[in-house]
């Protein structure tokens, strides 16, 4: 699927069975959340996903199991082609399970008649910008995605500023998006998908397209929400933004091959190595200077431990 | 080759109420076999001007001269010269097509005129060049090869038509840490071999520390800053004015000076870098 597409389609979270759902379903929902274990969003159970237009022999997922808690921060990393961008599209139905489940709020992701509560659960953030945004005026197309479940016009007007406030867009709402900069483009994106109000946001690469002050604005934006208690999960190429999760999964070969936090994932550098993948910055630092003898301590990941370390060690 | 640009001025739909200056006013060399950085944030003007190098757009005012020629002159003596000057796009993989990545890599050349026999031999060097073996990886479908990989033998097909100044439009974007490094270790040894110009457009401060002799820093269509890598780099606080950066290592010694730190600001690479730190315990055994 095409990310232009994707992107649409997370939007447009209306599916045909699910136009309405009327008040006995709601509140039977309600019940079903407030009993489940509130600890966690997503579970992903023995999840399998193969394309089907490919004759190749692996499927591009091939049983992963993760349960993705309320409120955490995960970054998920991995060579091209080890299925991370599966995995992302397999969390809000735009790709259905081959084999396995996944959970959102409980609700089984091929529940067709629920694909409403799984799109306004968890929204995406795709990579290219340009390929996300669908009105020529910034508010409209914030306002694209609660235009299409239905909400009324004074609570779409609130959603939109709210979102472009959240962002720090809200100065730019009546500009063309082509006047915009990358990073203001993307931010608009994400605008967007705020006005779904999710409890999720799945971003899928998408600082891959930025220049350092865009890749800043983004992950300045994405630590704001995460401190308001959105759930954040980010699929990443630079070490150093897993470095800022609390949680980082590594796949490869479709599988999850490793999994913990910043620290613990990033002290296996040879593994890492191995899988195509790198350490950020400051931990590559802390094991070159290790190599030469000082005795940095493991756990180090960003530029501020390393400092700190240096100037208290010295 | 010697590129010089000579007072570059780009309009976007002239005349229209979208009229846009891209670029306003640009002017540098390029010097035959130096290694160019051109960083800049988006929207500043990189892309735009990469066309006008090799022609594939003109000028609204200004002149692209190539060893003193106007490319965009009608002469065929222009032509030939417009074929001397590589460009290889973002996400260059999109563009491969053909059945076995050795046809793709002939493409270039065939279109030059060259015999079968010549382009093959232009193919193979151009995929070893980039590290691909072409008995290896020669006969399989671009299409079954990593997404490293098929950025290199995109690469490979722009190296086949010998250029004497490849231009790179963000090489590594979208690839993983090791895809990355093998494209940088693959320009890196292009250099190093060919003797060919090379102009390098990344958003990666740190790639462009480790390759660039010069570097230039374009802002809303002009030259802000033309100088050797370690003085534009040396300028922090204007690159982030402008949403740039210094390169980590750079970053990193800037933390340790402003915890009171004697060190080395105007370090860029890794390597200087861990020197440095390890030059700071040695004086306080």
């Amino acid at each position: 699927m095409s990310e232009a597409r994707s992107a649409q389609n997370s939007r447009c979270a209306v599916g045909l069975s699910s136009r309405v759902l009327d008040k006995s379903d709601r509140l039977c929902y309600h019940l079903v959340v407030m009993n489940s274990e509130e600890k966690y969003i997503i579970n992903i159970s023995e999840l399998c996903f193969s394309y089907e237009d490919e004759e190749s022999k692996r499927p591009a997922i091939d049983g992963v199991s993760l349960d993705i808690e309320r409120g955490s921060f995960v970054a998920i990393v991995g060579r091209n082609g080890s299925g991370k961008s599966t995995l992302a599209k397999c969390l809000n139905a735009l790709l259905l399970p081959s084999g396995g489940a996944v959970f959102i709020e409980g609700i089984k992701s091929t529940d067709d008649s629920r694909l409403w509560d799984i799109r306004r659960t968890v929204g995406m953030v795709f990579q290219n910008p340009d390929n996300q945004l669908v009105s020529s005026v910034v508010e409209d197309d914030v306002a694209f995605g609660p235009e299409n479940i239905g909400v009324e016009p004074a609570e779409i007007r609130r959603r939109v500023d709210e979102a472009l406030r959240a962002v720090n867009m809200y100065e730019h709402r009546k500009k063309g998006p082509h006047l915009l900069s990358g990073g203001q483009k993307q931010r608009v994106a994400i605008a967007g998908v705020l006005a779904m109000q999710p409890d999720c946001i799945v971003f899928d690469e998408a600082t891959a397209m930025l220049d350092p002050s865009g890749r800043r604005e983004i992950m300045d934006t994405i630590s704001e929400l995460h401190g308001q208690g959105k759930t954040i999960i980010i699929i990443t190429h630079y070490m150093e933004e897993a470095a800022a999760a609390e949680r980082v999964v590594v796949m490869e070969d479709g599988r999850v091959a490793l999994d913990g936090s910043p620290a613990e994932v990033f002290m296996r550098g040879e593994e890492l190595e191995s899988m195509n993948l790198e350490l950020p910055f400051a931990a590559a630092m802390a094991a070159r200077l290790r190599k030469r003898g000082l005795p940095v301590p493991e756990g180090i990941i960003n530029e501020e431990g390393l400092a700190n370390w240096i100037c208290a060690s010295k | 080759m010697r590129i010089e640009v000579k007072d570059l001025c780009h309009v976007y739909s002239p005349g229209l109420p979208y009229e846009t200056v891209a670029l306003d006013g640009i002017s540098f060399c390029c010097e035959p076999g130096e290694f160019v950085g051109l960083i800049g944030r988006t929207g500043s003007g990189k892309s735009t001007l990469l066309q006008h190098i090799n022609g594939l757009l003109k000028p609204s005012s200004g002149t692209v001269l190539a060893d003193g020629v106007d490319i965009n002159e009608k002469s065929e003596e222009a032509r030939a010269l417009r074929r001397r000057i590589g460009l290889v796009f973002q996400y260059p993989e999109y563009q491969l097509f053909e059945e076995s990545v050795i046809k793709d890599v002939c493409f270039g050349p065939k279109n030059q005129g060259l015999s079968e026999e010549d382009c093959k031999a232009r193919a193979e060097k151009a995929l070893r060049l980039v590290g691909l073996d072409p008995d290896e990886k020669g006969q399989a479908s671009p299409f079954t090869l990593s997404g490293g990989e098929k950025r290199r033998a995109a690469i490979a097909g722009v190296l086949a038509m010998e250029p004497e100044v490849l231009i790179l439009d963000e090489p590594t974007a979208g690839l993983d840490p090791k895809g990355r490094r093998d494209i940088l270790m693959m320009i890196e040894n292009v250099r190093k071999t060919q003797n060919i110009t090379i102009l390098l457009v990344s958003h990666s401060m740190d790639d462009v520390a480790a390759l660039a002799e010069r570097v230039l820093v374009i802002e809303k269509g002009r030259v802000l800053m033309n100088a050797s890598t370690e003085e534009v780099f040396a300028r922090g606080g204007e690159l982030r004015a402008i949403g740039l950066s210094r390169p980590s290592a750079s970053r990193l010694l800037d933390m340790l000076a402003d915890r009171g730190l004697t060190v080395d600001r105007s370090i860029i690479s890794k390597e200087e870098a861990e020197e440095e730190i390890m030059r700071v315990f040695k004086k306080w055994p």
